[in-house]
């Protein structure tokens, strides 16, 4: 990560959210070597969901970054599964 | 589309394309969802207006009805009944059930009409466990979890149907799924940054503790939980979760230790707690006196709280309130009151809230009174039924254990 991420107000509007997390989200879609039209499809349902939830969630940040990880987890995995057999 | 197997790393242009596309449609999906949400209440609103077998034909044949917003109104107003209304909030809740099963989508996206499916049946679950009705529970339960399976992804909903389910878990004195429930939940809301919901599920985990009798382990949990309460915005939690703490130190037998925890809070409990929140506090003195050896000013909170829950129709509590004055009754060997007592109790446990069993519980007290058997572990077995009883009125009551012992 090329520069410190300052963390996020419980008031930021969602542009400024999306400027912050962008490294951090990149770092973790690359870190499980989903292919771009994958990580597209996660990214985009990740916040999606986020937007829906967007008053219920305390830190954002915090939410995103452990769904991302979580969904990105599963579908290595899945994948993983899928080429061995 | 590449293999995600591949060794090869994707391009990190691939991901910059990624990313701006991704990012626009969101900034663009969140205009139209406020719009959604702004016009979400004034269809409440009308959809409330009208009898229930109405609103259920507006939501399966409007496509006004069907958005996110509304469903999601559905499911906080069916929360918000909750215990104040529990027929209605499990209507509403079955609303939202249909309503999220006919959502489009291909305008939202299958996974987030899943994550509404899930979170729509988790709350119609809690709403029919509410009812006491367990068994529709569990299955509706096990509906929320496949359409959580199948979802985004959300942590928090995960956590949330854990919570919820929990509940359930205990009024099946299912204790061990119940803590195992919570403690998935603990480590969720811990992974997904939000320490005030952690320490609400730290609190519910340390009541699961102490009904399963390990009331050190709850000790320990309800410290761990009140630290990450925010004592402003979880006040009422708070106060809830203090209560409990020295009720457990009570039944660890750490009376002073209760006492002392009861001087220090008892400003802040008469600054906010309700009317029937001070009865119960008032129950809560009468435990501490009892644990240590002070009878007489046990004897009065008790029979205060008593009157106040049957001004309250409460009955469960009042039931549990007036076996605690027998044991004061009993442990000074004052056999002509708890004969009076057990009278009084009568029309007591008749209150709309107690069922069959409870009655039944009670005569056996009755006969024991009058066979002059009526010692301590009667008292205790009876307390304990009742406990259990009232968050699952279907338990039936087995007589005493203290009897079987005696077979």
């Amino acid at each position: 990560m090329s520069a410190p991420i300052t963390r996020l107000r419980e008031s930021s509007p969602l542009p400024e959210f999306l400027r912050v997390v962008r490294p951090k989200a990149e770092l973790i879609l690359s870190k499980y070597l989903l292919a771009a039209p994958v990580a597209e499809e996660v990214l985009h349902g990740t916040l999606q969901t986020l937007v829906w939830k967007w008053e219920s969630v305390r830190d954002r940040e915090q939410w995103l970054l452990a769904v991302l990880e979580g969904r990105c987890r599963v579908i290595s995995s899945r994948q993983r599964r899928e080429a061995r057999s | 589309m590449k293999d995600a197997g591949e060794t090869q790393h994707p391009k990190t242009a691939d991901y910059d394309a990624v990313f701006d596309r991704v990012f626009a449609e969101t900034v663009r999906y969140e205009q139209t969802l406020a719009e959604e949400r702004r016009d979400a209440p004034q269809l409440l609103a009308e959809l409330r207006q009208l009898p229930f077998a109405r609103q259920r034909i507006l939501v399966r044949n409007s496509r006004r009805y069907r958005t996110w917003a509304v469903c999601q109104a559905l499911i906080d107003l069916s929360h918000q009944l909750g215990f104040r209304d529990p027929q209605e909030s499990r209507d509403v809740a079955s609303l939202a059930t249909e309503l999220a099963d006919r959502l489009d989508a291909g305008h939202y996206g299958e996974i987030q009409v899943h994550d509404m499916k899930g979170a729509a049946w988790s709350q119609y679950a809690n709403a029919v466990r509410i009812l006491s009705d367990l068994r529709k529970a569990d299955d509706a339960f096990s509906i929320a979890e496949h359409f959580l399976a199948h979802g985004s992804g959300d942590l928090l909903a995960r956590a949330r149907m854990y919570d919820l389910k929990s509940s359930l878990r205990l009024a099946q004195c299912r204790y061990a799924d119940a803590a195992s429930l919570l403690s998935a939940a603990v480590e969720l809301y811990r992974g997904i940054g939000d320490p005030r919901r952690q320490g609400g599920a730290l609190i519910k985990l340390a009541s699961v503790r102490d009904a399963a009798d390990q009331t050190e382990a709850a000790i320990e949990l309800i410290n761990e939980g009140i630290k990450l309460l925010d004592p402003v915005a979880d006040r009422r939690l708070l106060l809830t979760a203090l209560h409990n703490q020295i009720a457990f130190l009570s039944r660890a037998g750490r009376h002073l230790a209760a006492q002392a925890l009861l001087a220090q809070t008892r400003r802040l409990h008469l600054q906010f707690g309700d009317e029937v929140s001070l009865l119960r506090w008032r129950w809560l003195e009468g435990h501490v006196a009892f644990g240590l050896g002070r009878l007489q000013e046990a004897e009065r909170a008790f029979t205060e709280a008593q009157h106040g829950f049957v001004r309250h129709s409460l009955g469960y509590d009042a039931a549990l309130v007036s076996l605690d004055l027998a044991l004061v009754f009993s442990r000074q060997a004052r056999l002509g009151e708890l004969k009076q007592l057990a009278v009084e109790m009568l029309p007591i446990f008749r209150l709309h809230d107690l069922h069959s069993a409870a009655m039944a519980a009670l005569l056996v007290f009755r006969q024991a009174l009058e066979a002059e058997r009526a010692s301590l572990t009667v008292i205790h077995d009876i307390r304990s039924f009742l406990k259990q009883a009232r968050s699952n009125p279907r338990l039936r009551f087995e007589g005493l254990s203290s009897a079987r012992r005696n077979d």
